[in-house]
């Protein structure tokens, strides 16, 4: 099989077991991020992947061939790493040579050299002409005599790209690559990498703890929670289906609304001393606790209701608002999107009406495990 | 362009009138402020340093009363006495052994120690160590190693069967002994300061250079290690040939400047000219010479090196 393959990966630092036994396969040309919060151990996989981290167990294959022990030169990666890692002293052409330059015979890197041998000046001539193909594809071309000190992040940021690009690697390896730039930087550059990935057809590995960069530009996304790989996804399934209940909490911004429940003796939803709508669980899970799984968006506005709640503070967005909301019977905090029309006469401390559709609800057992929606009986007498 | 400069320039000028005072009020306390050492930096460098040049163009001997002024005199003499050039060519001979060895010999013992997984913080100690003692201390106990009949080296030496020198009162071998001694004593310091530098170099960018391919060893140093560690370089080339110029404690300790001239440097020369025989005015030349050295060595950081190691 073509692609990375990583088989039972784990990882102690002493006592500590950072990564749990991951296994994960990332298809050829794909664009996969590796989500989760810091200390999940996203950044350590992807060095395991480089080879800059041994793995304590487990192995990882490459186009079917096993790189687990190889040393990170020989598993023909590029790495684009969070700080750049741009060496200060060379000029820009001088950086973006080096992977190739590197790769060449020492005394064909000898100062010189390229003058008095012939095969010498054809390797150079081949390198120099890479980096201004590699250059004019990420508009740098102009950058190319100065010295990093002397560029922008943005800039910087394109030069360990260009690294990473001149040498044509199996897969990029990206560490939090757009995490040192400003906000608005960081939205056209997560546009150019989407570009640049169709461009170059070549598999991405990005890690971030950013989910809104590994939403928007991802085919897969892999969300890591205390070293173990909850669910794989597309960012699409992630965020409409989640598999656990840590999965529909990190992705989707507001947070979703969890509302704790227990269930009554006959297996039914209970809410607030009242059933919810008609569906239940059966006797099997009488009296067990889970959790509702509510998205923002499918919390609707009404004009009363049973669902009572009190504005703690809205949050205008221009196009839509979002109105945060405390409730006895959420056991906590509210977040409901709705337009700017439906909100206009909403303020803080006022009491709303809320009432949700049964259909988009998602429900996790007191493990996180997503209850799969056929074990749910509908029309439970 | 110039119509902008010649539109702003009348604006800029009342508002500089306007702040004149509050600016001149400034520029008064901040003067107040640096006083204290102004007046010290005169008073214990700059007024000693003038005074040295000064005495330096008079007969003036240490006690005496009268004073005349001999212009050039003094370096007349020096130029002239071949104790001087013995002393000037040793102390060049010193510092060309100790410079290069202490400097690139601490590089090596940095870069070995650094690469070492266990035992850093000894070896950093063992090798500091000489830099910690006082060097008229470690001198005794050099002497007595090197002591001919007794002392520690020529016994470990007759052991192999070899018969040591009289290491310290032969002419040929007295100053390369001294310079190994300073290159024992130096070694260590330009260790620490050279594993600082090591230490400060960004993880990443070897982590980068393995990604590259960038093979160990030589093309791994050449890429990273030597250009990152040219701050920290040419501040131990100046530190050391300073020191180096400055050779002196040993001297004074292990040979006075014997046998025949053949160990005299500049330190030690000034100090039997000005203290012992009381030619003040004398020592004061060989003193602005010594002067004249490190300002040079100074000079040439500044303005020719300095630029070319920052990035």
């Amino acid at each position: 099989m073509t692609g990375i393959k990583l088989s039972n990966i784990t990882k102690s630092f002493g006592n500590t077991e950072v990564l749990k036994g991951i296994n994960l396969d990332i298809k050829e040309g794909e664009f996969i991020t590796l989500i989760g919060a810091s200390g999940s151990g996203k950044s350590t996989l992807l060095r395991i992947i480089s080879g800059l981290e041994q793995q304590s167990s487990g192995s990882i294959t490459i186009n079917d061939q096993d790189i687990s022990t190889k040393r990170p030169k020989d598993r023909d990666l590029a790495m684009v790493f969070q700080s750049y890692a741009l060496y200060p002293h060379l000029s820009v052409r001088g950086n973006m040579e080096v992977p190739l330059r590197m790769r060449a015979p020492l005394w064909q890197r000898m100062p010189m050299v390229r003058k008095i041998n012939k095969k010498a000046h054809k390797v150079l001539k081949h390198i120099d002409r890479r980096v201004d193909d590699v250059a004019s594809q990420l508009h740098i071309e102009h950058l190319l005599d100065r010295k990093p000190s002397e560029l922008s992040g943005g800039q910087c940021q394109r030069v360990a790209l260009g690294r990473a690009m001149v040498r044509e690697p199996v897969a990029f390896l990206m560490d939090e690559p757009l995490s040192n730039l400003d906000a608005k930087l960081r939205v056209h550059m997560r546009g150019e990498l989407t570009q640049l990935h169709r461009d170059l057809g070549t598999t991405f590995v990005y890690v971030t703890h950013d989910q809104v960069e590994a939403m928007t530009m991802p085919d897969r996304i892999a969300l890591l929670v205390e070293g173990e790989l909850i669910q794989v996804d597309t960012p699409d399934a992630m965020y409409n289906n989640p598999k656990h209940l840590k999965v529909a909490e990190f992705i989707g911004s507001p947070t979703i609304n969890i509302l704790p429940v227990t269930l009554s003796n006959e297996g039914r939803i209970m809410f607030d001393e009242q059933r919810l709508g008609s569906i239940g669980f059966g006797r099997s899970r009488a009296n067990d606790s889970i959790s509702i799984a509510v998205r923002s968006e499918d919390l609707k506005l009404v004009s009363t209701g049973t669902m009572k709640a009190i504005v703690t503070h809205v949050e205008n967005m221009g196009s839509e608002k979002i109105v945060y909301a405390c409730a006895d019977w959420a056991k906590g905090p509210l977040a409901i999107k709705a337009g700017s029309q439906v909100t206009a006469d909403i303020e803080q401390g006022g009491p709303i009406f809320l009432a949700m559709d049964i259909a988009k609800l998602m429900f996790f057992d007191h493990q996180g495990q997503r209850i799969v929606q056929e074990k749910i009986m509908q029309g439970v007498a | 362009m110039s119509v902008a400069s010649v539109t702003s320039l009348p604006v800029k000028n009342t508002v500089l009138v306007e702040n004149m005072s509050a600016v001149s009020r400034e520029q008064r306390s901040a003067w107040l402020l640096s006083l204290p050492a102004i007046a010290l930096m005169i008073l214990f460098l700059i007024g000693p340093i003038l005074s040295v040049i000064a005495l330096s163009f008079t007969n003036w001997q240490l006690g005496m009363t009268n004073i005349n002024w001999v212009g050039l005199d003094n370096y007349r003499e020096m130029i002239g006495d071949s104790t001087f050039w013995k002393a000037f060519n040793n102390t060049l001979m010193y510092v060309g052994i100790v410079l290069p060895v202490s400097v690139i010999g601490g590089l090596l013992v940095a870069l070995l120690v650094e690469t070492r997984m266990a035992g850093k913080a000894l070896y950093r100690t063992l090798f500091f160590l000489p830099v910690m003692g006082t060097l008229i201390a470690m001198s005794i106990v050099w002497e007595y190693i090197l002591q001919p009949d007794f002392g520690l080296l020529n016994m470990v030496l007759s052991k192999f069967g070899m018969s040591g020198e009289n290491w310290l009162n032969d002419k040929d071998t007295v100053i390369y002994v001294l310079a190994g001694i300073g290159v024992w004593h130096q070694l260590g310091y330009n260790l620490i300061l050279f594993t600082s530098g090591l230490l400060a170099i960004p993880c990443h960018l070897y982590e980068a250079a393995d990604m590259d391919g960038v093979p160990h060893g030589w093309s791994r140093f050449q890429l990273i290690t030597w250009p990152m560690l040219g701050p920290i370089t040419l501040f131990v080339l100046v530190i050391t040939s300073i020191k180096a110029f400055q050779v002196f404690d040993t001297v004074a300790v292990l040979t006075q400047g014997g046998p025949g001239k053949s160990s005299e440097v500049l330190l030690h020369l000034m100090y039997t000219e000005g203290f012992e025989f009381f030619r003040t005015s004398y020592a004061a030349s060989i003193t602005v010479i010594f002067l004249f050295i490190i300002l040079l060595i100074t000079v040439i950081k500044i303005r020719f090196i300095d630029k070319r190691v920052h990035y």
